[in-house]
């Protein structure tokens, strides 16, 4: 049994079931220390695939499991990073005390992991600052760390560069691969860059637009990490899988 | 035309041109002046409000004498009262009543109002109560709370806490329940849940609105200690304006609004100090 498991899940947000499902019949797999991207087009459901895991929510029919146990609530081994950089974090708390917030470990044992995952995600300097004072990229960093510091068995990131600039974002997907490849990590990664699946994925799922999306393919990119953004091969899988997504966003509505 | 008179009519124009720059640049000089005093000093925009207010009653006063008390007999009236003793006494009193009562709300509606977000329960069985007394001001109490609690300060603080409290039951409910969900998600996926999420995370997220139940409590305090007072008290700034009314001294009644205006300018201030300085990093934006 794979690690990760989502075996015909639907989910609709209408109890009373008059309008479509957002999701339908959707499978997904994910070996541990896989790192899998989910591609598509906006509004098609990604988050909730992840809401899904993460145990946020529940689906209308089918299983969700990861370790060979069903998802029923949160928990911190399932831990998320929310593509809003400043909700998610506790405004009233400094650096440190947010990377600290969900360790049950003695005060002493607290300080040096704090202080290891502060190191981890290079905010060395900033552990006394409030959220307020912090850069887009900077608080990110401190959402990472947070949830790393549970010592998560998979790690769900909602789109989380997606509002930092394009700078800050090149720099947070090589560290991110960087921490990826220390620690081997099952990540689930949602996004709707194409350049953001190819850099960071082994595995890219392309979704459906919703409503009733489902996983349409499923590309493996055989290429070495750390990846470049604008290297030849990367550019070369961006343009394969275009067409594909392409296809979908064609598909979206015009509002 | 003769030259002469062409070289008059030029000189003129040139020494014209002259004093024109002169003025011009005088008048530039005088509006630099004015800007840079608008902009270095904060209380001239009070000052000149203050000027215009005295100017704008004088002119009132005098057009209708009988029913407007001109500016400065008031002032003097109010330096008599405070001279005896009796104004302070009364503000003091009045400000007194309403910080109990007011402290008193607080305390009981806001964990109401957080207790109404928190719990399913909860709301289905008070919310009924709290729409239906919401409406129902605190003056319409005052016989009531008279036989219950007696012709003293209790009384008075009850009333004040009761208009209190329905303010600060809505924002403390407001408050939690505009968290934004990613908040209490982050928190769940920490492993932080049911009473420690509702202590560490639900409570802090909650207080900028809570700050602003508070002061909105804060202005209506003022406004029920005077109902209150003018129908049930032998003291306070309420006291004061109603029972100048028989003896036809309106300007005691002015005397009464501008303190009462003053302390609560003064109360807002030490509200909006203490906010800023112990819960900014709250989000608390108090201005």
């Amino acid at each position: 049994m794979a690690f990760i498991e989502l075996t015909d899940v639907s989910l609709s947000y209408d109890t009373k079931g008059s309008s479509e499902p957002e999701i339908e019949q959707f499978n997904l797999t994910v070996e541990q220390g896989e790192f899998a991207v989910l591609l598509g087009p906006s509004g098609c459901g990604k988050s909730s695939i992840l809401n899904l895991i993460a145990g946020f929510i529940r689906p209308t029919s089918g299983t969700v499991s990861v370790d060979d146990e069903q998802v029923r609530e949160p928990s911190p081994q399932r831990g998320m990073v929310f593509q809003s950089v400043d909700a998610p974090l506790f405004h009233w708390l400094t650096t440190k005390q947010n990377i600290g917030f969900g360790l049950r470990t003695s005060q002493a044992e607290k300080e040096v992991l704090v202080e290891k995952y502060i190191r981890m995600v290079h905010l060395t300097g900033s552990e006394h600052k409030y959220p307020s004072e912090l850069s887009g990229g900077m608080k990110q960093r401190v959402q990472l760390a947070r949830i790393w510091a549970m010592d998560p068995a998979v790690l769900l990131m909602d789109e989380p560069f997606a509002n930092l600039d394009a700078i800050t974002k090149e720099i947070m997907q090589q560290e991110l691969q960087d921490l990826w490849l220390q620690t081997k990590k099952t990540i689930v990664y949602v996004t709707h860059s194409i350049e953001e699946a190819v850099v960071l994925g082994q595995k890219v799922l392309i979704m459906t637009a919703g409503p009733r999306a489902h996983v349409k393919t499923e590309a493996r990119i055989a290429l070495d990490y750390p990846r470049d953004p604008v290297s030849v091969d990367v550019i070369r899988y961006v343009r394969a899988l275009r067409e594909d997504i392409n296809e979908e966003v064609r598909k979206v509505p015009r509002r | 035309m003769p030259s002469e008179s062409r070289k008059r009519v030029e000189r003129m124009t040139e020494k014209e041109e002259r004093s024109n720059m002169v003025r011009s640049q005088k008048l530039k000089a005088t509006a630099g002046l004015l800007r840079r005093m608008w902009r270095n000093n904060r209380y001239l925009g009070t000052i000149m409000s203050i000027i215009i207010l005295l100017g704008v009653w004088k002119l009132v006063a005098m057009s209708m004498p009988l029913f407007v008390p001109s500016a400065l007999p008031t002032l003097r009236s109010m330096y008599e009262l405070a001279a005896e003793g009796q104004l302070v006494e009364f503000t003091l009193v009045t400000l007194y009543r309403i910080l109990v009562g007011w402290a008193i709300g607080v305390a009981l509606g806001i964990p109401v109002g957080w207790l109404i977000a928190q719990s399913d329960l909860f709301k289905r069985i008070v919310d009924p109560y709290i729409n239906f007394f919401r409406f129902i001001p605190p003056i319409i109490w005052v016989t009531v709370f008279l036989i219950w609690f007696g012709y003293n300060d209790l009384t008075r603080c009850a009333l004040v806490a009761y208009a209190t409290f329905m303010i600060c039951v809505i924002h403390g409910t407001v408050g939690m329940i505009t968290i934004p969900q990613e908040k209490t998600r982050a928190a769940l996926n920490l492993g932080v849940k049911g009473w420690e999420l509702f202590r560490r995370v639900k409570i802090p997220a909650s207080l900028p609105e809570v700050f602003t139940g508070m002061r909105v409590a804060m202005t209506n305090s003022f406004m029920t200690i005077i109902a209150v007072e003018m129908l049930t008290a032998s003291s306070g700034i309420g006291y004061l304006a109603w029972t100048s009314r028989l003896y036809f001294r309106l300007d005691y009644v002015f005397v009464s609004i501008i303190t009462l205006g003053l302390a609560g300018l003064l109360t807002d201030s030490a509200f909006r100090m203490i906010s800023k300085k112990y819960f900014r990093r709250f989000g608390v934006a108090i201005d």
